[in-house]
């Protein structure tokens, strides 16, 4: 079946949010300059009700992306038909600008750990997950987007760089690339590599999306968090990835400690400024 | 050790995370950054760790009353007890109410029940509420065979004790009050008002028998018939009435059916 491309294949959207119910009354009240926002779409899979309600309103405003956490696209079990029955309809009812999950498996055998669990980086885990992305795609109608997980452990018997396995996934697959680059960082320190090496290992057409956040450290361990403002290391990161990759949209994932809305959007026009500034250095 | 293939590496790990011990270690990379022990740990202590905040999201009244160690005992004996089976962890706690209600801890299972109830009606499927006009249009001859059709965010619940006002309590951040017992359970509906705000009341025992009834697709003569345990048989119909307006003015019901 030929896949549609994402609707802002041109990179046109600019700079968003996740959409947080901390933050609902003050975007209506506000209008503030965001671009567009994401969406956690198992939050929005309920049969009704106010989290309904609040999503079409600003739904009227404002572009929207699906962003979710339970495909489990790297799982070795069944790919769950029910959920991608619900995903499917919530995606009807949003028409969102894309649709986008993780490089990750969640549970096995029917259950859900409910958290974004590594890969082995081996070909026998690029097919496999290669062949479900095609599933999903085929079932979807459109290319999905793939984003790279924070990871705290790697398996002996990998048999590629993260970047190589995800760069895999993508090419055999036909999907894209959502490119979290705090989760770059947070990997580069936990593992050991230059941030760099990803980003030059990443084919440029694949990413469509950038996730900016903050992380938090435990022992010698970096841990993505998602509480804390986007730290310096990754506004740097991120500069050299507008750099490699044009004005693709970014936005900013706040999950904890969630402050005002006027604080995320400070930061996101620092994204907007970071951006501009790199792509000026890459003009001239 | 060989290289297993995915699905079994999938499995040992989920069973190292959900049960301990294991050996999956000997497939890690260890470093001088941290072992393979300790970033093994970061999965297994996250996993109860995250599905204890999801209990605590659910059901913060009852982390109130059980307090933060008490709530914590009883959040990862239902985590080993119940491993998430549903893509949305919005699912996970349900069966938290008639856990605690097989550890023979009857109030904090009616707690529990009130508060997964409550989550019920907040993103229960949307419906109109039945207009008062629709119903007054109805000739006198239709009555008897018609069916209520209640809202899909109403829900019904049995309760022995004093369990919403302990959750008004904890939500508004107040003392709890002394927990009390009912000899009698206490009859209670909870649904989503017009404006999409939970509400939440008693009921005596004839309307009680009347909702359930109509609530199960009987039609109008058999709840007036129900009635007459409570009033004469002349009365009946007339106190179903008014047990309808109130139903009306409380947007419990979505539609009628005519059988």
């Amino acid at each position: 079946m030929p896949l549609s491309d994402p609707p802002d294949s041109a990179g046109t959207l600019g700079f968003g949010l996740g959409l947080r119910p901390d933050h609902y009354e003050a975007i209506l009240a506000q209008r503030p300059r965001v671009d567009w926002f994401e969406i956690l779409s198992e939050n929005y899979m309920v049969g009704g009700g106010k989290p309904l309600q609040w999503l079409e309103r600003i739904r009227a405003d404002y572009p929207l992306a699906m962003h979710g956490v339970s495909l489990s696209i790297g799982g070795s079990g069944r790919l769950d038909r029910a959920y991608l029955l619900e995903l499917k309809s919530l995606a009807q009812r949003v028409q969102p600008e894309w649709i986008s999950d993780h490089l990750c498996w969640t549970g096995v055998d029917g259950t859900n750990l409910h958290d974004l669990l590594p890969l082995p980086h081996t070909g026998e885990a690029v097919r496999h997950v290669a062949r479900r992305v095609r599933q999903v795609q085929d079932f979807l109608g459109q290319r999905i987007l793939l984003e790279n997980v924070s990871s705290y452990l790697r398996f002996t018997h990998g048999a590629m760089p993260e970047w190589e396995f995800l760069a895999a996934v993508a090419e055999e697959a036909d999907c894209d690339i959502l490119l979290d680059v705090n989760n770059v960082y947070v990997n580069s320190r936990n593992h050991g590599f230059a941030p760099a090496s990803f980003l030059e290992g990443i084919p440029r057409r694949r990413v469509r999306q950038i996730h900016l956040a903050g992380h938090s450290r435990s022992g010698r361990l970096l841990i993505d968090t998602h509480d804390h403002p986007v730290p310096e290391p990754v506004w740097d990161l991120y500069a050299d990835a507008v750099r490699r990759f044009g004005a693709v949209p970014a936005m900013i994932e706040r999950d904890d400690r969630i402050p005002p809305l006027a604080e995320l959007v400070a930061e996101l026009d620092r994204a907007r400024a970071v951006a501009a500034d790199a792509l000026r250095a890459v003009a001239a | 050790m060989s290289a297993p293939r995915l699905a079994q590496l999938q499995r040992r790990f989920q069973a190292q995370i959900l049960r301990g011990g294991g050996d999956l270690q000997a497939l890690v990379h260890g470093d001088a950054g941290a072992a393979a022990e300790v970033r093994l740990a970061v999965y297994t202590q996250a996993y109860r760790l995250r599905l204890l905040e999801v209990l605590g999201n659910d059901y913060p009244a009852l982390r109130r009353l059980l307090g933060k160690a008490g709530f914590e005992r009883a959040g990862k004996a239902y985590i080993d007890a119940h491993p998430s089976d549903t893509p949305s962890v919005r699912w996970f706690g349900r069966h938290l109410p008639s856990f605690l209600e097989q550890r023979a801890e009857p109030l904090a299972a009616e707690l529990a029940r009130f508060e997964w109830c409550k989550g019920l009606v907040f993103d229960a499927p949307d419906e109109a509420p039945l207009a008062l006009s629709v119903v007054a249009a109805l000739a006198a001859a239709q009555w008897p065979a018609m069916c209520l059709l209640p809202r899909a965010c109403v829900q019904r619940l049995e309760l022995h004790w004093n369990v919403p006002a302990l959750f008004q309590a904890a939500a508004g951040g107040r003392r709890l009050p002394r927990p009390r017992r009912a000899a009698a359970a206490v009859h209670w509906l909870l649904w989503r008002d017009g404006a999409g705000d939970i509400r939440w009341r008693s009921l005596r025992d004839d309307e009680a028998a009347a909702w359930d009834l109509a609530a199960r697709g009987s039609p109008f003569a058999a709840v007036c018939e129900r009635l007459c345990q409570w009033v004469e048989a002349d009365s009946a119909p007339l106190h179903a009435a008014g047990l309808l307006k109130g139903w009306l003015a409380d947007a419990l019901l979505a539609g009628l059916e005519q059988t």
